[in-house]
């Protein structure tokens, strides 16, 4: 009985020991996981692109040329209350005072307030959905249809097999890529709205105005991508690991799903990132020409009317959506292909 | 045959699937439309819905449905009664008799102390409204309730275009609500201080401005009020620039109302043609500038030409001016023969202008991607001048020359906002103090004569007198060449099927927008 209790109580003090160390060994293990390595570096990128927009976005303004007081004042005003304007906008405060009043306001999560009305924050939540939601269906509507049509292609043509898909793909892709974003949404207005007469050509207040700004701005991609993809599902398709999968007589729906798919993912992620921020700027863009109350209509009319804060406020977060855009993008390619954890070229 | 039946079935299938997608997310059909709204568009944000602190153009659009006036221009270009009945003014002010019956949008009557109140407010220099002087003058306002209904407005200094400053929609009666909640006033969110028909419902920045007819409202002007059709019941406006997609917006039924290039106006079947302020040649008559030489001046007017500038800004569908005004301005000059005639070639010939070194500053706002001022520009260089073409976007040019830098430029392109449809507006650019001194002055032209009939002028009271000082005053600087006119200022907006679209006298006013029965 005492020896089964010296036996119990040697075990479970062994075992008390064991447990106490669990908890270092996982954190060691954490520390030592290539994951928290990469997300620490993604969040470093992060807070140095942060800062580095903030000096940029503040610089911007002070290079722009005109007289903001004036702006707001209007053509009509006396020098007299134009100089009031300048006072009461702080333009007159030196330009150290104003950069501090300006990283204050973004902590505040005010932005600063417009020259004309509210805050800079606010008139970001009335428009940010809009150019947000144009280019959050266009970037997903791009990354569904490239890779079906990449890999469609590919498995269609494979073998030199509808020679005469692969050169219309090669083409009309080509074609429509090369289609700048304002032509493609005016031949998109002419077809539908002035020809067919189905959809609002501009505008947003009907929801049926969503379809031609989002049409115009994710066809380029679309095709530029599916382009990328079937370049890299032609070149995985000649590799061993595939041939080794046609020797064991797997389905070729395993084949294209589990084999070919994530090669061709990994590389074709790389380059989109590239292309969907630059989407944002397409949304810009594209705005003008459908006269979408984006974020890119907001800065046009901003700069037009000297509204600073505005301008710098909706430049930055701009800046940070294709910041972070890009950064989930090294992440998505971590998670898929986890060589990518221990890639330095972003550091 | 079962195989190609089964893909048939499945493509028709899918043709079903797709079409129904379409149909019940609203996709095909045409645009929404409800004849109780007529949707037009603002070229950008409204700034402010304060009348006292207007700056843009849109600014002026939304605040004369939202305010009234106490005198309006009639569709003849005469001044009638608004929220005044009766009113009886000198150099120096006079008495203004209110209508029975006005009220504002919460049911406030609208009464002389509400008036005085009003008017007191956008005068004060507290407010700094920069469109005061074009209101009362340079002086000080004094506006008293002497009565229920009666008014007695003062100025220190004489100032005979009171009665078309009332007119100016800056002078706007502002109820007391939003006298009390100035910064509510300002973004649109009183609706008490509304004493227009249309009051503010909706302000989505960016997105859309409805304002929806007062149903109480019963203070239509005659002309306005025999209007064929009825008032819309609401107005929405949605916000671009682009003249390209609101003309494809009108034509693909998703707006009724909207500014549209002048070269497209064949593709409508209606169109209405808005004046909004004049367009000339301004000197800097500064000392370091070449055009103190009156024969420099002289040479640059007959360089240029009024009908090839109206071809190339507005596809020759403004009106070519002889003056700081259009023809249907009071007192505006008529006699072609006080302006230069265009003869380019004489001047090239004779070397006029040959090696004479200029700033000319011009906006791109000018016809589009600013070729009213590459017109000028062109008709210079080639006359010899050896031109520093500097051409900006609006705000920048506003800045150079009504700015306090009075060497920066020698020669502009100048468009006037018009507002109170006066020749005042344009002479006090080129007479009196100048900008740097407080003034409105941008020509700073040595002009004692001139001067002098400018004062007379604001110190006539009878019409007819002062059209006579006027057409004299226009004569000496049209003689001097302090100016080249050249055509109005005009926007074109095209109508859907259905909308009627009158405005009164040329002058943008949404509430003269009718709905056909």
């Amino acid at each position: 009985m005492n020896g089964d209790w010296t036996m119990t109580s040697v075990h479970s003090t062994a075992e008390n020991r064991l447990s106490s160390r669990a908890p270092q060994r996982n954190l060691q293990a954490w520390i030592a996981s290539p994951w928290v390595w990469f997300l620490t570096r993604k969040l470093g990128t992060l807070l140095l692109s942060f800062m580095f927009l903030v000096v940029v976005t503040f610089s911007i303004v002070l290079l722009i040329p005109g007289d903001a007081a004036r702006a707001a004042a209007g053509p009509d005003a006396s020098l007299e209350v134009v100089e009031a304007t300048r006072q009461t906008l702080g333009l007159n405060d030196p330009v150290w005072a104003r950069f501090l009043t300006y990283v204050g306001d973004i902590f505040s999560g005010t932005l600063g307030t417009s020259f004309r009305v509210g805050t800079v924050s606010e008139q970001i939540a009335v428009r940010a959905p809009y150019t947000l939601l144009v280019a959050g269906s266009a970037i997903a509507i791009t990354l569904v249809l490239a890779f079906l049509l990449g890999v469609g292609v590919t498995a269609l043509t494979r073998d030199g097999r509808r020679a005469w898909l692969a050169q219309a793909f090669s083409w009309v892709t080509a074609i429509v890529d090369a289609i700048p974003v304002y032509v493609r949404g005016t031949l998109l207005i002419i077809l539908f709205a002035l020809t067919l007469g189905v959809l609002p050509a501009g505008g947003a207040q009907q929801p049926s105005s969503f379809i031609l700004p989002i049409v115009a701005l994710a066809i380029g991609p679309v095709c530029s991508l599916s382009r990328i993809v079937r370049r890299e599902a032609e070149s995985a398709l000649q590799a061993n690991y595939i041939r080794t999968t046609e020797g064991w007589r797997l389905n070729s729906r395993i084949v294209y799903l589990k084999y070919l798919l994530p090669n061709v993912v990994t590389a074709a992620l790389t380059l989109s990132g590239l292309m969907l921020s630059g989407m944002i700027g397409g949304a810009l863009v594209m705005e003008q020409v459908f006269s979408w109350p984006g974020l890119g209509t907001s800065v046009v009319n901003a700069i037009l009317t000297r509204d600073y804060p505005v301008i710098q406020g909706t430049i930055l977060v701009l800046g940070m959506v294709a910041v972070v855009i890009n950064i989930l993008i090294d992440v998505a390619l971590a998670f898929v292909d986890p060589r990518h954890l221990h890639s330095r070229s972003d550091v | 045959m079962i195989h190609s039946a089964t893909r048939a079935s499945r493509s028709r299938l899918a043709a079903v699937a797709v079409s129904s997608a379409l149909v019940l997310t609203g996709c095909l059909g045409t645009p929404d439309t409800d004849s109780d709204t007529v949707r037009a568009r603002f070229s950008a944000d409204p700034q402010s819905f304060d009348p006292a602190q207007l700056v843009g153009s849109d600014d002026y659009y939304a605040s004369r449905m939202l305010f009234d006036t106490l005198l309006r221009y009639d569709d003849d270009g005469e001044i009638v009664g608004g929220l005044a009945e009766d009113w009886d003014f000198d150099a120096l002010g006079g008495t203004v008799e209110l209508a029975e019956g006005a009220t504002c949008a919460d049911g406030t009557p609208l009464d002389a102390s509400v008036v005085a109140d009003s008017l007191n407010r956008f005068a004060s220099p507290d407010t700094a409204s920069g469109s005061k002087i074009l209101v009362f003058g340079n002086g000080d306002v004094t506006a008293r309730a002497t009565g229920s209904h009666s008014v007695d407005i003062r100025l220190s200094e004489p100032f005979s275009e009171l009665d078309a400053g009332l007119t100016m929609v800056a002078s706007g009666i502002v109820c007391p609500a939003g006298l009390e909640d100035t910064e509510g006033l300002s973004s649109g969110n009183v609706p008490e201080a509304f004493s227009g028909p249309f009051t503010l419902t909706t302000a989505t920045s960016g997105v859309e401005y409805v304002m929806e007819l007062r149903s109480d409202y019963d203070m239509w002007p005659d002309f306005v009020s025999s209007l064929d059709g009825r008032p819309p019941e609401r107005m929405s406006f949605s916000v671009g620039d682009d003249v390209a997609t609101n003309a494809n917006e009108v034509l693909g039924g998703s707006l009724d109302l909207a500014g549209v290039s002048p070269t497209d106006t064949e593709r409508f079947p209606e169109v209405a043609l808005v004046y909004i302020g004049e367009q000339y040649i301004v000197f800097n008559q500064h000392k370091t500038s070449p055009f103190q030489d009156e024969e420099l001046r002289r040479a640059v007017a007959r360089t240029l030409s009024r009908e090839a500038y109206n071809e190339v800004t507005y596809a020759g569908r403004s009106e070519v001016e002889f003056t700081m005004g259009d023809s249907g301005m009071q007192c505006a000059n008529s006699d072609e023969d006080l302006v230069e005639e265009y003869d380019r070639g004489a001047v090239q010939a004779e070397g006029l202008l040959d090696g004479v070194e200029m700033v000319y500053s011009a906006s791109n706002s000018f016809g589009p991607n600013g070729i009213g001022a590459e017109y000028v520009y062109q008709e210079l260089s080639d006359a010899g001048a050896h031109v520093d073409y500097q051409i900006v976007d609006n705000s920048t040019w506003a800045s150079l020359v009504l700015g306090p830098d009075a060497p920066s430029w020698d020669i502009t392109l100048f468009g006037t906002v018009n507002q109170t449809n006066t020749l005042w507006t344009g002479v006090s650019r080129i007479m009196g103090t100048p900008i740097e001194d407080g003034g409105r002055s941008m020509s700073r032209a040595d002009n004692p004569e001139g001067e002098r009939l400018a004062e007379e002028v604001m110190l006539a009271t009878d019409p007819d007198e002062k059209c006579e000082i006027y057409q004299d005053l226009q004569e000496n600087f049209l003689d001097r060449v302090d100016v080249v006119p050249l055509t109005a200022s005009v926007e074109v907006f095209a109508l859907a099927d259905g909308i009627q679209y009158e405005p009164p006298n040329s002058r943008m006013d949404y509430t003269a927008v009718r709905v056909e029965e």
